[in-house]
């Protein structure tokens, strides 16, 4: 992993990595770095017949078919605008890439292993499956996202079931 | 020096694989009757390329079984034994078995089987037979055993003034020496012996020199004893034991190889020349014998004047087992590696292809494929210019235009392989399955040179292959019953492909007894299949193509199951493609496969519905019409129906379908396009038809999932991603709604 050998000679530090925080209604995530492909701006979509209002369709992102999911209507935070300040985070998961609609991108934080805590359970719109733990930043409180394993639950319906490659 | 042989081993599996089916071919091309010597050496120079490279790559088991292979091969072109039909399918199985040993290694393990042993000793057992048996006790000889047998080979008419009175005083010289035979009738061409003897080669070299220039004789050591050891496994460390000294002496090595080709000499004797080549056994042997006659540099630059080389060089046939480098030299030595490789003719023509990798290719066809996108991008925002103000601009964009839709027809070309890829199987496919069935059937095969993209080429296999074997199990009847039907006891399978309109179409057919019309039905009748009142002989052939659907009175190992077709046509249609069927009793049938040239392009219509548009596969549909409000009916239990002409096609809403919102709701105020699908044609309702493009088709699978209904995406040229349909989903989808 040369990046993370890289990152590592950047901070100088042995064990910390670097996390982009998002905010989603009133809650700010973070997610691990290395997943994050591309930030862009919200274009408009092709809609998939059939799918659920949270995926709103695909875009071309230079000749790759990307799609796009709204995590806002996905978790059901209130009212849903799409203008220029409109935030898409492309995600690398495991090479699949998929564009995630957030409130707002906040920050790249680095954070050590020993500063994030477990999450006790609580009422986050994201299910504890998915949350690896809990980071307190200057007073405000970052939840860390196992976005790996959200982007390839059952419940975003992005990925075949069973992951059929064959089909 | 370690070489990371993960690197190659891929190299040798492709080549391995070549070089087995190019076997396989021969072999089936082969005439018992009348050998051709030059198939036969082809055939042989196959096994050795194999078993070079599993020997170099630790392949033991691969090395075994060609190595035998390789010794009853170099008595069949020898012609010291003449090849039987036994052989040959003794041959062909052993093909199979390394054919399994080699995708076992391709998956990592060792293949266990115990045909192995069985086809080795069966395989021995023939070689044995050969008027040389002496060979195999000889080769029984404990390494270092003092006696050698030479081969000897020389041209009577040029060593000898007096051919006929020289000749037999030469024998008996050397007889005075130890044991000899002739390999093989004396020719004034050529004449080769062998001698076993204690003495070394000096001996021999003394006594042609009484009657003749020795350095016109090729004396070598005979393969069959003269390297100890031989017996498969050892081989890799034996060819590598014997490069080292020749690497010592590189200097005098690289002369040898510089003039090593000799490739005039060589093929001037061309037409009698063959017997020069028995003896090329390759590398190791060469090595060996290298190492050995040091200092016999003037023996020693004979000996590699005709042996490595010649084979490709005097066969002057194009023939794909030399057309790679054998993978063993890569290894072997670096030394030996030019003069055991380079052979006159690959000089006088460079290698003339690479290999890629099919990701890099489709990466390129990525990339062009968004040059285009671009062009179109650029071309619609300056279409508001002014064109006489901005005239250079406006050349520049036909230009760019026109340069790059040649890149892409280029690099699509990249893609496109002979469909003899695919048909160069099936001589064996029908060999072996006629003989199964006792039946008599000739192949032929048109079109081998039809181009089409190579991941249809891989698809389609399966397909003609259940093809093929139908034919031959249910089409083509017994020799006895073709008798008293008057047609020639010899039935016959037409493999035939052709580019017909942009798409490439494959026939299979047979001058068999064909369908049987009342069975059919009868059969569907059996299954509670629903046909229309007195179907058209179309559809009642489309009935075969029904799942668990068969008319053989018997089901045999080869077909009869009812699992083929309906595999078949789900095959076909994955691939964009459509079958059909034709037949005439007592005349045969014809299956037709149509198939779009590429899967990577797309001829399509965009088709607007509501504010969406969609890709319609051009060579789905029919026609489009604009109907009457009295052509819409609802029929119970098939919802919504057009009716065209005379016929009811059931109506696809694509709006309802897809729940998308649509301004009119009325029909007649749309358009209804008539598509193929599988399930006959249906009605398709649309908002507007827009244009035709070429489309490259992209997978919406890559970072999402299957989408029911939509065959895949595509970019279109404002930038945006378009969805292209999936016809017989809609319909199907549509049914269950209704």
């Amino acid at each position: 992993m040369t990046d993370e050998a890289q990152k590592t000679a950047v901070n100088g530090d042995d064990d910390a990595r670097e996390y982009l925080t998002f905010t989603l209604g009133e809650e700010e995530y973070g997610i691990d770095i290395l997943n994050v492909q591309e930030i862009r701006g919200y274009d408009t979509v092709t809609r998939i017949a059939n799918s659920p209002a949270f995926i709103k369709g695909v875009i071309n992102m230079r000749g790759v078919i990307v799609p796009i999911i709204d995590m806002r209507l996905k978790f059901n935070l209130g009212e849903v605008e799409y203008n220029q300040f409109t935030v898409v985070i492309i995600l690398n998961i495991t090479g699949r890439v998929v564009g995630m609609v957030v409130d707002g991108v906040s920050d790249v934080i680095a954070l050590k292993r020993d500063q994030i805590r477990p999450a006790p359970e609580f009422g986050a719109v994201l299910d504890t499956a998915y949350i690896d733990g809990l980071a307190t930043l200057d007073e405000r409180m970052v939840i860390m996202v196992d976005i790996e394993k959200l982007m390839n639950s059952e419940e975003m319906g992005l990925v075949e079931r069973a992951r059929a490659e064959a089909g | 020096m370690t070489i990371d042989m993960g690197r190659f081993h891929q190299v040798f599996f492709d080549e391995a694989g070549e070089h087995l089916a190019a076997m396989e071919a021969l072999l089936l091309e082969l005439d018992v009757e009348a050998p051709d010597l030059e198939v036969l050496h082809a055939i042989f120079r196959a096994a050795h390329s194999i078993k070079g490279g599993a020997g170099t790559f630790g392949f033991a088991d691969m090395a075994q079984v060609t190595h035998v292979l390789e010794t009853l091969l170099e008595g069949l072109r020898n012609q010291q034994t003449a090849p039987t039909v036994e052989m040959i399918d003794l041959l062909l199985e052993t093909g199979d078995l390394l054919k399994a040993q080699l995708a076992a290694h391709q998956e990592g393990v060792d293949l266990e089987d115990p045909r192995v042993e069985l086809v080795c000793a069966r395989i021995e057992q023939l070689s044995r037979i050969d008027p040389a048996a002496d060979s195999v006790t000889l080769r029984r000889m404990p390494p270092g055993a003092t006696a050698q047998q030479w081969r000897i080979e020389f041209r009577p008419d040029q060593l000898l003034r007096e051919p006929d009175g020289d000749l037999s005083a030469l024998w008996d010289a050397l007889g005075d020496l130890g044991q000899t035979e002739r390999l093989a009738e004396d020719s004034p061409q050529l004449a080769v012996w062998r001698l076993t003897t204690q003495m070394g080669r000096e001996a021999v070299t003394e006594t042609f020199a009484f009657v003749c220039d020795p350095r016109l004789v090729r004396i070598e050591a005979d393969p069959e004893i003269s390297v100890p050891g031989i017996q498969g496994e050892t081989n890799q460390g034996e060819s590598q034991d014997a490069v080292a000294p020749a690497d010592k002496e590189e200097d005098s090595g690289f002369g040898f190889f510089a003039d090593a080709p000799g490739s005039e000499r060589v093929l001037d004797q061309e037409h009698d020349g063959f017997g020069l080549f028995g003896a090329s056994p390759g590398m190791d042997q060469v090595a060996a014998i290298a190492a050995r006659d040091q200092d016999e540099a003037e023996q020693g630059f004979g000996f590699f004047d005709s042996a490595p080389g010649t084979p490709d060089a005097a066969m002057g046939r194009d023939s794909p087992p030399d057309a790679e480098p054998d993978p063993a030299p890569a290894r072997a030595g670096t030394a030996l590696a030019p003069g055991a490789d380079s052979t006159p003719k690959r000089r006088a023509a460079p290698e003339s292809s690479i290999r890629v990798g099919v990701e890099k290719v489709d990466q390129l066809i990525n990339l062009v494929g968004e040059l285009v996108i671009t062009h179109a991008m650029l071309a619609e925002s300056t279409s508001i210019l002014d064109p006489v103000a901005h005239e250079r601009m406006f050349d520049g964009l036909g230009n760019l235009e026109r340069n790059s839709r040649d890149l892409q027809q280029a690099v699509m070309s990249i893609r496109m392989v002979p469909i003899s890829f695919v048909f160069s199987r099936f001589p064996r496919v029908v060999r072996d399955t006629a003989a199964a069935l006792g039946k008599r059937v000739t192949l032929n095969l048109v079109g081998e040179d039809t181009e089409l993209d190579k991941g249809l080429i891989e698809r389609l296999v399966d397909p003609l292959n259940h093809l093929v074997r139908n034919s031959i199990d249910h089409g083509i009847e017994t020799p006895e019953r073709r008798r008293e039907a008057g047609k020639s006891e010899q039935g016959e399978i037409v493999l035939a492909a052709s580019h017909r309109g942009g798409n490439v179409v494959v026939e299979v057919s047979d001058d068999g007894a064909g369908l049987n019309r009342d069975r059919l039905l009868a059969k569907a009748a059996e299954r509670g299949l629903v046909l229309s009142e007195n179907p058209s002989d179309k559809e009642v052939w489309q009935l075969v193509f029904a799942a668990g659907f068969s008319t053989a009175e018997r089901v045999t190992d080869i077909s009869g199951r009812g699992v083929g077709m309906d595999v078949v046509r789900r095959n076909i249609e994955g691939m964009n493609g459509r079958v059909e069927i034709d037949s005439q009793p007592g005349r045969g049938t014809r299956i037709t496969i149509r198939l779009p040239l590429t899967l990577a392009i797309l001829d399509g219509m965009s088709v607007r519905v509501g504010e969406e548009v969609f890709i319609l596969p051009l060579t789905v549909i029919r026609e489009s019409i604009r109907p009457q409000r009295e052509q819409y009916k609802t029929l119970a239990g098939k919802g919504q129906v057009v009716q065209v002409s005379d016929e009811y096609l059931p109506l696809v809403v694509l709006h309802a379908l897809f729940r998308l919102e649509e301004q009119q709701t009325r029909p007649e105020e749309g358009i209804v396009v008539i598509v193929d699908t599988n399930e006959g044609r249906a009605a398709l309702q649309v908002a507007e038809l827009l244009a035709q493009h070429q489309v490259v088709i992209k997978s919406l699978e890559t970072n999402y999932r299957k989408v029911e209904g939509i065959s895949g995406a595509t970019i279109m040229g404002d930038g945006r991603v378009a969805m292209i349909l999936d016809v017989d989903a809609l319909v199907r989808m549509s049914r269950q709604r209704a």
